[in-house]
């Protein structure tokens, strides 16, 4: 033990850090999720009263239907259309490292800028979309005042944002294939299109299941975007409702910290079914 | 020698926060809650009062700090909205009655002075200022269409004339600020004194079927709060008029400034409201109340309220503040109205009524059901069916009978 204390000194910030802001917070959540707390006064044991609530409640089914719908909608477009600009990319010879970057900036800027500029783009009346649209002969559209017009808004947002990031994933695994495979390939007279797809896409698959179980808990958590694009309540209908703004609303906004572990609770359990599926689905890939 | 100096400024920081101590009285509010040119002279006349703005998200900030037990505000900032929110942890903060708080009662709004007061009695929050309401027209609208606010007593008045002005220009924003407002006429809410929940009685009802006629009528524009779209309506006159509270005037002037000269106000139909205003309070861990008393009391006299409405547009909730010359000005904006008065009559006959601690939680329900009506076309019935199914199970969650 006295041998490696530096050792262990040097990895020790990691774990105190974890500890303070990873693990305390999960045990506390559990423990918090079977009482009433108001955030200040004394804490109250209701046993299971707050699962039961939890069960019953329309709202929280609903948000979870919304987190899946936004999921599905905006990883499907991200994750296609990150592979294809991977693709351009690597095939590409000129300005790499400028398209690189150019690609990678959104995943690093303020979610909270971004989200009010797509506010004034999908702006009912002045939005610079409905402008668009209107140019082009179309009516305007209720992008953030009706139930799908939230859902897209909010799935728009969240692919111009991770797109790049996903591409920039791509590229890396695109360029651990051997150059050999899709020379013998373009030697055999396979298109582009049939490269990418049959021989780049399988070859890929490992990483492309990694983008999938990062953007499916990424995806589940959505909270910023919804939050700017439409607010606290969720929007007209609630439809850009999610679990974890239903969360924040429970917890800071009413000052039921109780129940807002409960949802928490039941968030990790919709994660933990989640990456199981995708475990499951590593694993089969896997078998020869 | 960079890195020296990082590690000297390292030291400095590491220095300032060790010095942080219980020393001096340190006053949170929000940027606009007070007058600068008031927290400045106070700071000189009494020697060491810190103000410090908190910015966004007060609430939780401070019942962050609460729960920390640290680094809390001797004197804060409390928000309307927000203040019976603390009265299940009334205890947090000083009882402003036992500091001789009752000697001041006489000069403040009756109203207001209720709403910083729990259940039990305590008084946890000294009046800053109110939002009594208005009906903000539009002159030129009005006149073309033949309607006078003038005539406007009830707010079937108010609807008729809604109707005579069809399809030329809606009355109404949204049904949701048809409820807010009738329920803020309302003396009772949707919870009682005695924790009981009362959202499914007649007063709750009336306001709800107010917001539903207003819809059946077709006399709104279906415009959310706070969306783009408001401005441009109002600006156009396609939207003749908004109830709201006196700061909702600065809005109007920042959002529609193109319409500036037409706008007039006139009392609320249906009867004197309030919408906002906030309060200071003490907390428990001051060690000087007496001290932190003596500053609010100043700093919320009706002399430095006269200030707050000049610099910030804080509408007094010191009576005595309503006849200084400084306030009732004509307004441009308004045709030259001097609208002071009206709000000032306004807020002398806001009704009693007490705030629980639930309130927001459970108004959101009537708020998002109202919005399903007018957005997605749900039939009312069913609407306010669902509404108290959600409320009932609330209230039962949270322990109310």
């Amino acid at each position: 033990m006295r041998k490696y204390l530096p050792q262990y000194l040097a990895i020790a910030p990691f774990f105190l850090l974890f500890g303070v802001f990873g693990l305390f917070p999960m045990v506390f959540l559990g423990y918090l999720a079977f009482h009433t707390w108001d955030g200040i006064g004394e804490m109250r044991f209701v046993g299971l009263d707050q699962f039961k609530f939890l069960v019953t409640d329309d709202i929280f089914w609903l948000s979870l239907v919304n987190t899946l719908e936004i999921w599905v909608m905006s990883t499907v477009p991200t994750l296609f259309l990150g592979l294809v600009i991977a693709y351009v990319l690597h095939s590409s010879v000129r300005f790499t490292t400028f398209y690189r970057i150019a690609y990678f900036v959104p995943s690093v800027t303020s979610l909270v800028a971004v989200a009010i500029v797509f506010g004034s783009i999908f702006s009912s009346h002045f939005g610079l979309l409905n402008a668009v649209v209107e140019w082009l002969g179309g009516g305007a559209l209720p992008w953030l005042t009706s139930e799908w017009g939230i859902k897209v808004s909010i799935s728009v947002l969240i692919v111009w944002q991770w797109t790049g990031y996903n591409a920039i994933i791509y590229l890396a695994g695109l360029q651990a294939i051997p150059s050999e495979v899709l020379d013998a390939a373009t030697v055999d007279g396979a298109s582009r299109w049939q490269a990418l797809w049959r021989i780049v896409v399988p070859m890929m698959k490992p990483v492309i299941l990694f983008t999938a179980i990062a953007s499916t808990i990424g995806g589940l958590q959505t909270f910023t975007e919804a939050q700017i694009l439409v607010g606290e309540e969720g929007g007209p209908g609630q439809s850009g409702l999610t679990m974890v703004l239903y969360l924040y609303q429970q917890a800071f906004k009413h000052n039921d910290f109780g129940y807002g572990a409960t949802i928490g609770v039941g968030l990790f359990l919709v994660v933990l079914l989640f990456s199981l599926i995708n475990w499951r689905l590593v694993q089969r890939g896997e078998r020869p | 020698m960079r890195r020296r100096t990082f590690l000297a400024l390292l030291g400095l920081a590491a220095a300032g926060c060790a010095t942080e101590t219980r020393e001096g009285m340190t006053l949170w509010m929000w940027s606009g809650g007070l007058s600068e040119k008031s927290l400045e002279e106070a700071t000189a006349k009494f020697p060491g009062l810190r103000p410090l703005q908190a910015g966004s998200q007060f609430k939780t900030k401070l019942m962050t700090n609460l729960a920390g037990r640290s680094h809390v505000p001797d004197i804060t900032g409390l928000k309307g909205e927000d203040i019976s929110a603390f009265f299940p942890n009334a205890d947090q903060f000083a009882d402003l009655r036992s500091l001789g708080a009752d000697a001041f009662k006489p000069q403040y709004l009756g109203w207001k002075w209720q709403q910083g007061i729990t259940a039990e009695g305590r008084m946890i929050g000294f009046p800053i200022d109110t939002g009594p309401t208005g009906l903000y027209y539009r002159h030129d609208v009005f006149d073309r269409h033949g309607v006078t606010a003038a005539s406007f007593r009830t707010w079937e008045d108010y609807f008729d004339a809604g109707v005579a002005m069809k399809p030329g220009a809606s009355m109404v924003l949204n049904l949701r600020m048809v409820y807010v407002i009738a329920m803020a006429q309302s003396k009772r809410q949707l919870v009682d004194e005695n924790k009981q929940y009362i959202g499914d009685d007649d007063h709750v009802r009336r306001a709800w079927d107010l917001a539903i006629k207003a819809h059946r009528l077709g006399i709104t524009a279906g415009i959310q709060d706070g969306s783009p779209d408001v401005n441009a309506a109002l600006t156009t006159g396609q939207v003749a008029s908004l109830i709201g509270a006196s700061w909702a005037a600065a809005d109007l002037k920042s959002g529609a400034p193109d319409s500036k000269g037409l706008w007039r106000v006139a009392p609320t139909p249906g009867g004197a409201a309030n919408s906002g205003g906030s309060f200071l309070g003490i907390t428990k861990y001051c060690r000087e109340p007496e001290k932190a008393f003596e500053i609010v009391t100043w700093l919320l006299s009706p002399e430095q309220q006269v200030r707050g409405f000049l610099d910030l547009g804080l509408f007094p909730s010191a009576p005595d503040a309503f006849a200084s010359p400084d306030l009732r000005q004509p307004d441009e904006f308004f045709g030259g109205q001097t609208i002071f008065d009206t709000f000032a009559e306004s807020a002398k006959q806001v009704p009693v009524a007490y705030m629980s601690p639930w309130e927001p939680r459970l108004s959101q329900l009537f708020y998002d059901e109202l919005t399903n009506v007018e957005s997605v076309g749900k039939p009312p019935e069913e609407a306010w069916r669902d509404v108290q199914h959600k409320a009932r199970r609330i209230a039962d969650h949270v322990g109310l009978t």
